[in-house]
């Protein structure tokens, strides 16, 4: 019984570690009607990634998405946005 | 080595020794029977013929308390060279049981304010999380962001308008946060005692809606190494945690070590989706090293916390749907938006004994790093707060049934900024400084108390000019009168909190509420005042608590919504209002029928009112009625022993009486059942199994900030607690 107590609590003590920081991108543009559009940028990692969150992107040329156009720009960190959300 | 090391720097002056006898009404000795020995917060357990040792001497004077469950606690205080003898009465109600103050070192039966202990082993068994255990209690709820984000709401009031102490200091956790949780566990924590309403006297600026005090679990008095685990896991958010308690002592030196690993996953709903960034995860250590000679106490303490927590209801959308809020798929790997956590609290306490009297110096550190990151590298906020309190208390008895307590309480807190994308609040340095003087008046059952404080707090910004000075005084007076049957307690106290920084000078994005924030510098105090009256009626199968009061507070801080956003972020501002009242009345009720013995019906009743001159107040919680029925199982001669079942059920009512612009809440019921089940050659062994909101019932509590966003709480959930020595 103490073996199995020990090792059961050995196996969820520090069970779970994350190393994945590679993470889809997209600038983050706000149309007319205040709904967010965006311009998917691709995968980033590492000093990469701290990079554009940290100076953002500029976009050379404009970028239709659906009916939109994303315009030319400098799109600072702030509109950079990496994190996940739900499936749906 | 090790142990003239030991020796060396602790000497054992007194080899003296104290022991003693406890037995029943039939003059039976009882087994198992804890022995609190208070001055040195050391257990001792009576063996099989009731009797107890302690191989060293602790401070004369000493109140030792003896407690069993289904008994009567008693208390004597200990003089050098007695022969300690105590009988303990049967008990059936343990209504309002009496227990002795880590606050104050009083019996509850003497206490003329409201203060309400609990042990954490007593807490709901189905409860997973500190807060959610303590809002079981009447007169307490919880504000919720998920399950990893929970504060204390004590009769309507939280954040920065209760105060929370571990044992005897301020935890300062950036309270100020509508999203900033308790920020600790019930990691090695032995009690909590709760103080209901204006509690400035004792505590000092800010604690107006009341008190929360965790004083640690005592030190065991057994030579050998005492190891114990404690396991839970809930099926909802694929939750565990574990605990793993260390504890030793040698004669005067005494040590315990708790450490605990806690993860849990996106929870499910009702419907069987997810939340998604419900998760989170807390690390935690906590350590105690005690020393005491014959009239002197020393405690050395430090814990660390560390929170991983995820904000769930993110979304660029302004109005998003729950579909997009969930998901189809549970994780538990850290993403963003996210909380990071540090805390790190060290104290040293030293207890001096001269005769009757008794000095308590108690200097204590701590630094709070709070980050929120949206992003994956760049945080939003990166804060930290430090705080330093000094605290000196001295307590004298003039004749024999007056007693007077002066102290004074000095604190100062440093926020400071890191860098990241949004600052908040600007680097800023606070100073408190407080003194009380307390007089106690105790003649058999009637007590009375009367005290007066006076308090400054100075706040300086580091980089400006600004700076701003608050004082106020505050007051206690209080009777109790204890009867037979009945106890009666009526008792005034005032409080006052001043303007956090936050409200006075906030002008930005608070991510975690997701709201553009706006302060108000000629912000003044808050003056609270209460009236409290308690009336406890008990025999041996019925017990009955009564608790009305009233409380005023004028110039109340309120954070308005304004009809702008600014960056898509609603726009809330600081304001005053000129008074506002908080009325309520709180009922326990406790049935053991003589005809089954084994069955305990208890009933609460929380109801709560709060309004200004023209509207409710927000987030006021809605009135709750909670039934717990136990049925303790008959003791069998066999290994495995069924040792109770439990059934509770807990109604909510729906919450109408809502602030302009708040939502208005449904009524709900939730019904959780669990069965405990013990090994009898195995005293340390405990196993619970249960499920909680057994009927999947789809609710959303008024309190919960994603209410807005219609995001339900967690659906049915099954449940396991381990807990056993090692």
């Amino acid at each position: 019984m103490k073996k199995v107590l020990i090792v059961l609590s050995a196996g969820f003590l520090f069970s779970c570690t994350n190393s994945d920081d590679c993470h889809e991108c997209h600038i983050a543009w706000e149309n007319a009607q205040g709904q967010e559009i965006e311009v998917e940028l691709g995968e980033f990692c590492g000093a990469e990634l701290s990079d554009l969150e940290s100076n953002g992107d500029t976009l050379l040329e404009p970028v239709v998405v659906g009916m939109d156009t994303v315009p030319a720009a400098y799109y600072p960190g702030s509109s950079i946005h990496c994190e996940e959300h739900a499936d749906h | 080595m090790l142990k003239q090391v030991v020796l060396l720097i602790f000497p054992f002056y007194c080899f003296a020794q104290i022991s003693g006898t406890v037995k029943n009404n039939d003059n039976q000795p009882l087994s198992g029977v804890d022995v609190l020995i208070t001055s040195t917060s050391v257990l001792i357990q009576t063996d099989s013929q009731g009797n107890f040792t302690l191989n060293y001497d602790i401070p004369s004077n000493t109140l030792i308390y003896f407690s069993k469950e289904m008994y009567e606690g008693k208390s004597l205080i200990y003089k050098k060279g007695d022969n300690i003898s105590v009988q303990l009465e049967k008990l059936y109600i343990d209504i309002d049981e009496v227990v002795v103050s880590s606050l104050n070192q009083k019996l509850s039966t003497n206490q003329t304010v409201n203060i309400q202990s609990v042990n954490m082993n007593q807490l709901n068994a189905s409860s997973f999380d500190l807060v959610e255990g303590l809002a079981q209690i009447s007169g307490v709820e919880a504000i919720s962001t998920g399950n990893g984000i929970r504060k204390i709401v004590v009769r309507g009031l939280s954040g920065t308008r209760v105060v929370t102490l571990m044992n005897g200091v301020r935890v300062e956790n950036q309270q100020w946060g509508g999203d900033h949780g308790i920020g600790f566990t019930d990691l090695g924590i032995g009690k909590v005692e709760l103080v209901k309403g204006p509690a400035s006297i004792m505590f000092g600026a800010d604690a107006l809606g009341g008190a929360l005090y965790f004083s640690d679990e005592n030190y065991t008095s057994k030579k050998k190494i005492q190891s114990k685990i404690n396991s839970t896991f809930e099926s909802s958010s694929m939750r565990f945690n574990n605990q793993l308690s260390l504890k030793w002592t040698h004669k005067e030196l005494k040590s315990n070590t708790f450490v605990e690993y806690g993860n849990a996953a996106d929870y499910q709903l009702p419907n069987k989706r997810y939340l998604f960034n419900s998760r989170y995860s807390n690390l935690a250590l906590k350590t105690a090293l005690g020393y005491n000679m014959e009239n002197w106490v020393m405690n050395l303490r430090y814990q660390y916390n560390y929170n991983i927590l995820g904000l769930p209801g993110h979304s660029h959308d302004k109005e998003p749907s729950i579909q997009q809020l969930t998901s189809s798929s549970q994780n538990r790997y850290p993403t963003r938006p996210t909380q990071f956590n540090t805390q790190h609290l060290i104290k040293l306490e030293n207890k001096f004994y001269f005769g009757t009297k008794t000095l308590k110096a108690t200097l204590s550190n701590s630094t709070n790093r709070l980050e929120e990151f949206e992003a994956w590298t760049v945080a939003e906020i990166d804060m930290t707060l430090g705080s330093t309190q000094l605290n000196l208390d001295y307590s004298m008895p003039i004749t024999e049934r007056f007693k007077w307590t002066l102290g004074t309480q000095a604190a100062l807190m440093n926020t400071k900024n890191k860098a990241a994308r949004t600052q908040l609040l600007p680097d800023a340095t606070t100073t408190d400084f407080g003194a009380f003087s307390l007089l106690e008046y105790n003649k058999g059952s009637f007590s009375s108390q009367a005290g007066l404080r006076y308090d400054t707090r100075s706040i300086e910004l580091t980089n400006s000019t600004f700076s701003k000075d608050f004082n106020a005084y505050s007051a206690t007076l209080g009777v109790s009168k204890k009867g037979e049957n009945q106890h009666i307690r009526l008792s005034y106290s005032s409080a006052f909190r001043t303007p956090h920084f936050s409200e006075l000078l906030a002008n930005g994005v608070h991510h975690g509420t997701q709201r553009y924030e706006i302060g108000e510098v000629n912000l003044t105090s808050e003056k609270g005042n209460q009236l409290d009256l308690s009336y406890e009626w008990a025999n041996q199968h019925l017990g009955l608590i009564i608790n009305p009061y009233y409380h005023i507070i004028t110039d109340f801080i309120a954070l308005n919504p304004l009809d702008s956003t600014i960056n898509n972020y609603p726009v809330y501002r600081y304001e005053q209002e000129d008074k506002v009242s908080i009325k309520g009345v709180e009922m326990n009720l406790h049935f053991h029928p003589h005809f089954a013995h084994q069955l305990h019906i208890e009933e609460s009743i929380t109801l709560l009112e709060g309004k200004n001159e023209n509207n409710f107040l927000p987030l006021m919680p809605a009135n709750k009625f909670q039934t717990l029925v136990k049925y303790y199982f008959e003791k069998r001669q066999k290994r495995v022993q069924l040792h109770h079942l439990f059934f509770d059920y807990t109604y909510h009512s729906a919450q109408n009486k809502v602030a302009q612009n708040e939502r208005v809440s449904e009524q709900y019921g939730l019904i959780n059942l669990g069965l405990n089940i013990v090994l009898n050659n195995r005293p340390d062994f405990a196993l619970t199994l249960g499920v909680k909101n057994i009927t999947n019932k789809s609710y959303i509590s008024h309190l919960s900030r994603l209410k807005n966003y219609g995001i339900p709480h967690e659906g049915r959930s099954y449940f396991i607690k381990l807990s056993s020595t090692i």
